[in-house]
């Protein structure tokens, strides 16, 4: 079977080429995996922290409630529920575009595994930590700001680049509600120009090269904020 | 309540569809789990052999499935199985 890349030159019929409509579906898949990345980022650290506040029980609970809600439920089931029952639910929500009731999905699911990590990032920090921050006076929020966070974030790192590449490849399900992105344009474009090892080869090379700089970037990332003697990061490799 | 509209459940709904999805996914998980466990542990060999021979497509394929989104994956699948 011989490859045919013509495919990407030729017009969809509407005045655009393939691989013009590729690359705009590159740009939805960015867009949804970058702005969920946010909304995921800054819930799952608040969760993760606010889970590991010995003093307030009822904080704890409600951290651990969402994480086990968001993260027992698949994921393509959530998107569904975010996009067909939530409008029908909460009125307010009938106005909201698909793209956010997406990335609230994949933003909520996502935090819920990131609080996770955040959670076991904070108490992996030997309890002399707290402690010390307490016999220096500090409050509760001084001892995180200045002694926990800052060592449990650099803890987090590794797994959070898996999250954030998983994030990423998890923006594909966004297909399931039609948002135009990846694999949406993979479906249709295979079934309408029936070259489907040519569209499916490029899709999966982009998917692998958005993956890989996620990666490189957060490789400097850990790089750049290595405290040396602290945490052996790099030793072992981690993700 | 709500707008919402649950007459659709019924006896028959529920042994027809729900528990024979239920019955699927779980039947889905457990071949996949143990697939995945016989593949995994044959790659995670492979990649500690410290034959180059092995060790190159191993961590080809296990770094590529990696990178790649479970649905993409699922669609190669569909797009080649039936022309093989």
């Amino acid at each position: 079977m011989t490859l045919d890349w013509q495919v990407f030159m030729t017009d969809d019929g509407s005045g655009r080429t393939y691989g013009e409509w590729m690359l705009e579906a590159w740009r939805w898949t960015l867009a949804v995996a970058g702005t969920s990345w946010v909304v995921a980022m800054v819930l799952g650290a608040v969760i993760g922290t606010l889970r590991t506040l010995q003093s307030s029980p009822w904080l704890v609970r409600l951290g651990d409630a969402w994480v086990e809600l968001f993260r027992n439920i698949p994921l393509l089931v959530q998107i569904f529920l975010w996009y067909f029952v939530v409008p029908k639910i909460i009125p307010a929500f009938q106005q909201v575009p698909g793209f956010t009731l997406v990335v609230f999905g994949l933003g909520f699911f996502t935090s819920a595994r990131i609080a996770e990590q955040f959670k076991a990032g904070i108490q992996a920090l030997p309890r002399g930590q707290r402690y010390a921050a307490m016999a220096m006076g500090f409050t509760t929020w001084q001892s995180y700001r200045y002694v926990l966070l800052p060592m449990a974030f650099r803890i987090v790192l590794p797994p959070l680049t898996s999250e954030s590449m998983n994030l990423l490849k998890n923006s594909s399900v966004a297909f399931a509600v039609s948002i135009s992105e990846l694999t949406m344009f993979a479906m249709q474009a295979q079934e309408e120009t029936s070259r489907g090892i040519e569209i499916y080869l490029a899709v999966t090379a982009l998917y692998v090269v958005s993956a890989v700089v996620v990666n490189r970037i957060f490789a400097l990332i850990e790089r750049k904020l290595r405290v040396p003697g602290l945490i052996v990061a790099g030793a072992t490799g981690g993700h | 309540m709500l707008g919402l509209d649950f007459s659709f459940i019924s006896l028959d709904v529920l042994q027809k569809f729900v528990w024979g999805g239920l019955v699927f996914s779980v039947q889905l998980t457990i071949v996949a789990t143990l697939g995945g466990i016989f593949f995994g542990t044959l790659l995670a060999l492979m990649r500690l052999s410290g034959k180059p021979v092995l060790m190159g497509p191993a961590s080809f394929y296990v770094n590529g499935m990696r990178s790649i989104p479970l649905v993409m994956v699922i669609l190669w699948f569909y797009l080649l199985m039936p022309f093989e």
